[in-house]
Order: C-alpha cells, then sequence, then structure tokens
C-alpha cells in the first residue's frame, strides 16, 4: 500500500478527521470514475483496531472518507449498501455480509449508524448528496439501495425516492441477514428486523463503560488516599496507600460490578431500573469484595464493612444507570425518570461512604 | 428474548386516520411496536416502544408523534436547558461520551 495521496483510496477529506485508508491502491472502474475496493476479510490492523475501539482508544477518530467503494467485485447490477463512515460499521458489514456489493459510505464523523441517526448526521439530505456526489447512477442499472434497519431514526426514505429516483428500503438490523433480506424479496422476517442483544454484545460494550468509569476514579482516589494517610502519628504515606487501596479496591469492585458483571446478568437481574439492578448486581460484587479484602478482620470493622459496602453498591447502581446509553431498549421518557428516581439515593450512598470514611480518620487521630 | 424497559412510559400517539396504509412504520420500526391490521398499521406492541423516532421520520402523512431523544441516563445527566441529546462526535460535548474523545455510542 502507498502513501500517495493522488492514489484512488477514497476521497479527501473535508473535516478535521484524519480518515483511516481502506483498501489496496488500485480501485475498480466504473462508469463514474475508479473507486477503492475493499475483500471482506479482516487483516490484523482491522482486528486491532475493533480491539482499541472497544476500550474506548481513539474511538472518536476511527473514521474511513466518506464516498463509494467496491465491496468484493461488485457489478452494475450489485446491490448498493449504504454504511456509516465509523471504520468497525464499514468492516462489520464487509465481513458479516460477505456480498459483491457498492457500499456507499456517507459521512456520519465516524459514528455508527444507530447513534448517527439519533444524531442526525445518518441522514437522508446526507445520502442524497452521496448518491449524487458519487454518481451512483451511473455506477449501477437498478434504482435500489439497501439502508440499515438502525439508520431509520434519522432517514426518511421516501424524501431520498423523491429527490434522487432511488427507492431506499430499510434492510436488516444485522449486516450477516443481507443475503437472506436480497433472497427474500428485499423482505425482513421478524427476526431480521429485530434487535438482538445476546450475552457476548451486552459484555462487548461494557468494556468501554469501565474504562470510562475508571476514568473519573483519579480526583476521587487522591482524597481518599489522603484521608487514608492521617493518623494518630500524622500523615503517613505507607498507611495513605495502603489503606487507600482497600478503598480503591471497593471502588473498582463497585465499577466492575455495574459494568461487567451488570451486562452479564442484565436480563436476570430484579427490578426494572437500571440503577435497581445494578444495586443487586453490586451485592453480588460486596460479596466477593468482603471475602477477599479481609475486612472482617480488619481494624475499623464497623466502620470500613458498611464504608465499602455502600461505595461498591452506589458505584454499580451509577454506572448501570449509565448502560442505559448501550442498549437498545430504553426510552428517554423511561431514562428521565429513572435517573430522576435515582440520582439522590446514589449520591446519599456517596456522601455516607464518605462521612465513614473521615469518621475512621477521625478515630484513628483520637484513639 | 426481548428485552424490556418501562413499558408505561412511552409518548408515542398515533393518529389511524391519517394512516394511508404505506407499511413503512412497521418496516422502521425495530421492536415491533406497529403491525398492519387490515389496509392500516396499528399498534402491536406499544410498550416496546423506546423513542427512537423511526416510524414518525418515516410517516409521510404525520399519522405518528412521539418525543425521541437518546435513552442514556449519561445524556440527560449532562443535559444543558433540560434537551438531553448525544455529544458523540460533537466539540460540544454534552457530557455523554467523555467529552467527545471517547463514549458511549
Amino acid at each position: 500500500m502507498s502513501d500517495n495521496k493522488d492514489c484512488c483510496c477514497g476521497p479527501a477529506a473535508k473535516n478535521d478527521l484524519k480518515y483511516i485508508k481502506v483498501g489496496g491502491c488500485c480501485g475498480a472502474i466504473t462508469k463514474a470514475g475508479m473507486v477503492p475496493t475493499a475483500g471482506f476479510n479482516w487483516n490484523l490492523s482491522d482486528r486491532l483496531g475493533e480491539i482499541a475501539v472497544r476500550l474506548g482508544f481513539k474511538r472518536m477518530e476511527y473514521a474511513i472518507a466518506p464516498g463509494l467503494y467496491a465491496v468484493g467485485t461488485p457489478d452494475e447490477n450489485s446491490p448498493v449498501l449504504i454504511s456509516a463512515n465509523y471504520k468497525l460499521s464499514f468492516d462489520v458489514l464487509r465481513r458479516d455480509a460477505k456480498i459483491d456489493a457498492w457500499v456507499l459510505v456517507i459521512d456520519t464523523k465516524g459514528v455508527n449508524v444507530w447513534c448517527a441517526a439519533g444524531k442526525g448526521t445518518f441522514s437522508d439530505a446526507e445520502i442524497i448528496k452521496r448518491i449524487t456526489e458519487t454518481k451512483l447512477d451511473m455506477v449501477v442499472k437498478h434504482k435500489n439501495i439497501i439502508l440499515p434497519l438502525l439508520s431509520a431514526p434519522g432517514v426518511a426514505a421516501h424524501e431520498i425516492r423523491r429527490q434522487t429516483g432511488f427507492k431506499a428500503v430499510f434492510g436488516p438490523v444485522e449486516a450477516r441477514d443481507i443475503q437472506k433480506f436480497i433472497d427474500n424479496g428485499m423482505e425482513n422476517d421478524t427476526a431480521m428486523k429485530t434487535v438482538e442483544f445476546p450475552l457476548w454484545r451486552r459484555v462487548e460494550v461494557s468494556w468501554l463503560e469501565l474504562v470510562m468509569a475508571m476514568d473519573k476514579l483519579f480526583w476521587p482516589m487522591i482524597a481518599v488516599i489522603v484521608l487514608s494517610g492521617i493518623g494518630s502519628r500524622g500523615f503517613v504515606l505507607y498507611d495513605a496507600v495502603y489503606r487507600g487501596m482497600f478503598y480503591l479496591y471497593a471502588a473498582l469492585t463497585g465499577m466492575v460490578s455495574g459494568t461487567v458483571l451488570f451486562s452479564m446478568l442484565l436480563p436476570a437481574l430484579p427490578g426494572r431500573y437500571f440503577s435497581v439492578k445494578g444495586i443487586f448486581s453490586g451485592l453480588l460484587g460486596s460479596i466477593f469484595f468482603v471475602l477477599l479484602s479481609g475486612v472482617l478482620a480488619a481494624p475499623y470493622m464497623y466502620l470500613r464493612l458498611p464504608a465499602s459496602v455502600i461505595i461498591i453498591i452506589s458505584i454499580a447502581s451509577f454506572t448501570a444507570m449509565n448502560y442505559t446509553g448501550c442498549t437498545t431498549f430504553t426510552s428517554i421518557s423511561g431514562v428521565k425518570k429513572e435517573v430522576k428516581d435515582s440520582i439522590g439515593f446514589i449520591t446519599a450512598g456517596g456522601i455516607i461512604s464518605v462521612l465513614l470514611i473521615i469518621t475512621e480518620m477521625i478515630m484513628r487521630v483520637i484513639l | 428474548m426481548k428485552l424490556r424497559y418501562i413499558d408505561e412510559l412511552v409518548s408515542i400517539s398515533y393518529n389511524q386516520d391519517k394512516c394511508t396504509g404505506c407499511t413503512m412504520c412497521v418496516k422502521a420500526c425495530p421492536r415491533g411496536v406497529f403491525k398492519m391490521d387490515g389496509n392500516k398499521a396499528a399498534f402491536a406492541d406499544k410498550g416496546a416502544c423506546i423513542e427512537c423516532g423511526a416510524c414518525m421520520v418515516n410517516c409521510a402523512f404525520g399519522a405518528i408523534n412521539v418525543e425521541t431523544g437518546p435513552g442514556c441516563a449519561a445524556a440527560i445527566l449532562g443535559s444543558k436547558n433540560g434537551k438531553a441529546e448525544c455529544g458523540c462526535g460533537d466539540d460540544t460535548n454534552s457530557g455523554c461520551c467523555g467529552g467527545g474523545k471517547s463514549g458511549c455510542c
């Protein structure tokens, strides 16, 4: 692969996002000019890229250039699929659909289909613009384009037809069903248009929530370490780190309980509010913590035990509540009510824990 | 298994008089909220609605109304003036998605 900017590796970048190159240097020749090509299989950098973005690394810069791509060896009768310019969206599409197709990548600022549709960047206006810009009518003989079903919140299909003549149909949720959708006469069956949220996918998206929660841990931990270092002998660094670690582990237990553990247990946890479900996964995490941390034999156990358990449950409840944004079955009316009803209890839990930690410090100084 | 949230808190409303039976709402909805009942659309499972707005946007006849927005606590907690917006990919991030650097979506 060459870095020569003049080669046909997709249209030039138009905003400040630096696009990741896709495909080889030699494109497919169409009546509308050369377009970049891509295969079905992932290479090492595609794989590593997915792992990185799932952990939140350079996730908002994981974008490819908008424009038309030839996936496999499409001809003028091959289907046209519309995708977002989040590289993972494009990669999953070409890998899972595994069909020779023209893929029209629109500019969603590097955001995935569902979120971009919600934000309005995956829109009929943007699709119409790209259809015109890429001269799609010269590339294919037919007048059909297939949209991912999860783009529907942002795309008025009738507008695309009215303005370009292309009939836009909503395809399946998953790229792997596209061939079946076409064979079915461009119709979804119930399973193909239902969003599944199975165990592996729930866990897959939970890691990012965990990384983001851990990101917020720095300053609170500094505060707890400072408090932990204060005792009858003044401030002792060893004590600060040693006792501080106890609460660091408690906080991490809460975060893991409210993200990864929570995502695994989601359908089984009682309650409808995620914050309530999070209390239960937090309780489960607390049991592990109490057994493994040796808190029952620690000094000031009567303060540390409730402090750590309340921290774990509060953090688990809060991070579980934030997991609403990872799912495809929550609604804004519901989440607004959940946040309103829950945030007071979660904050109270945090305050109680801090008061218990301060009480322990005072006891140490006095005794 | 269809995972569910809070069924009774759904803002969607549907005016069957305006329906022309084009079936777009049935086709656009990822939650099976609508079904065809003869030559008109009807609610099949209203409580499953996640307020994404796909049906409303794709109803060319204005028969459906729903208040849309991200079903995301981080977006709501970070909202300004009571309007929750998912800030992913924006410079002006609303609190969701870790200040535009990383995030939920």
